[in-house]
């Protein structure tokens, strides 16, 4: 326990120094492309996460995650997220994304696990909250408003190694956002990029993860290195209503992570996730760019 | 089952249309008579298909900007007002001046270098979210 508590104050320290972070549109927190699958039956997972965005902005995401295993190839995962988002420019609430995804895991010879997984993401909303009557930027919208496909495989080798790989393709975008900076006078708005209709391209995600299991106390931690590239400038509508790129908005995330996983004798679980980048892209519109990440969930296994 | 979705579904359409966001407080923006010179045009706002708005709409110049000055304004409140200086009634070629700052009193709004002024015949109260027209006022001399 103390060898726990003293790696997550570590990995605080370290997140709190470094800046902006983690930058997706959920998938590398979702299901497989995070960790590998529990085997009960059913798994109900309730967390939340807290990030530190741009200038002050926090975020507080709350989610409810469902597994099921149909048999021992098939598993179907579902989950609900929202969002409670504050800064200097107000605070707002409200539903984020639903996801729904089916896993299979093939059989494999040895002690090796492959996973596919392959599902949709559906908005809630249309990023178009508001405090006070002004538009708010991404940065405290629940969702992004984008439909999105999304893939990945997760393949642990000799129960040490894990790889991931995914990509999430946004296919119908009904974002409404309307966010022009200029609408504001704090000084702290020139952080922020226009979103008015913003439309938003594609992420490729590569994670490598190494389980160091503590036997004696059922706990397992996995540090983790991610890269998330986004694979095209996003854009939005100027005030002539013409689409208009924003330069910088692509390119490469690299983020380091750490799994802390505790198992319990009734076969629950409880985790703690911590991750920060260590690179990132130049512009990140979306909003979804934190300093630091620290996720709780408990898991009900059955 | 089935009644209970649809239900559901139909509340959250009602309540995604119904939702206002723009502030009702009466607002009092004006431009000091000394800087005020009348450039362009000004007009009288009619309602639109989906809302009541009056008022006169009228165009000047400050300093180096123009702007848009809404006097003795009222609108219907809506969930994602905006003002457009537009080419056309249902705004196609448009410039977006930003969110209707209030539903009451007089305003500014900054019109964006590079607007050919000539060019917008119509200033708008537009729903952008949902692609409604609350209200427009035709320009004239």
């Amino acid at each position: 326990m103390k060898l726990l508590l003293t790696i997550l104050l570590l990995f605080i320290t370290i997140t709190t120094i470094n800046a902006q972070g983690c930058s997706d549109a959920g998938f590398c927190s979702l299901g497989v492309l995070k960790t590998k699958m529990d085997s009960a039956k059913h798994t109900i997972s309730i967390g939340a996460n807290y990030g530190a965005g741009e200038e002050g902005t926090s975020t507080i995401n709350p989610y409810a995650e469902f597994s099921y295993h149909l048999n021992k190839s098939w598993a179907f995962q579902t989950k609900i997220t929202a969002t409670y988002a504050n800064g200097f420019l107000g605070n707002k609430f409200n539903l984020g994304d639903v996801y729904g995804f089916a896993v299979y895991s093939p059989k494999l010879k040895g002690s090796n696990i492959l996973s596919l997984l392959g599902g949709v993401k559906v908005p809630l909303t249309s990023a178009n909250d508001k405090f006070n009557g002004k538009p708010l930027p991404l940065d405290y919208q629940s969702s992004i408003g984008t439909y999105d496909v999304i893939a990945g495989a997760n393949y642990v080798i000799n129960k040490k190694w894990e790889l991931n790989a995914g990509l999430q393709v946004p296919v119908i975008q009904v974002n409404k956002n309307t966010f022009f900076p200029d609408e504001f006078t704090d000084a702290r708005i020139a952080s922020f990029t226009p979103t008015n209709n913003f439309r938003r391209k594609s992420d490729a995600l590569v994670r490598v993860g190494y389980y160091i299991n503590l036997p004696s106390s059922s706990i397992t931690i996995k540090p983790n290195l991610l890269a998330i590239y986004h694979l095209g400038k996003d854009s939005y509508e100027n005030r002539f209503g013409k689409r208009t790129e924003i330069n910088n908005s692509d390119g490469l995330t690299l983020n380091g992570g750490l799994i802390i996983t505790k198992k319990f004798r009734n076969n629950n679980r409880f985790e703690i996730v911590a991750a920060t980048p260590f690179i990132v892209r130049d512009v990140r519109p979306d909003g979804l760019t934190r300093s630091a990440v620290i996720n709780l969930q408990y898991s009900f296994n059955f | 089952m089935k009644t209970f979705v649809i239900t559901g579904l139909l509340m959250v359409v009602f309540i995604s249309c119904k939702k206002e966001s723009t502030i009702t407080q009466p607002l009092v923006e004006t431009i000091p008579p000394t800087v005020m010179v009348t450039v362009k045009d000004s007009g009288n706002f009619m309602n639109g298909p989906y809302g009541s708005v009056s008022g006169l709409a009228k165009i000047y110049k400050n300093g180096a900007k123009y702007q848009l000055a809404l006097e003795n304004f009222r609108s219907d409140n809506g969930p994602d007002l905006k003002v457009y200086l537009s080419k056309e009634i249902q705004p196609v070629n448009f410039v977006n001046l930003g969110s209707l700052k209030s539903t009451n009193g007089n305003q500014l709004y900054d019109i964006p270098a590079g607007a050919v002024l000539s060019d917008y015949k119509y200033a708008l109260v537009h729903c952008q979210q949902y692609n409604h027209l609350f209200g427009y006022a035709a320009l004239k001399t």
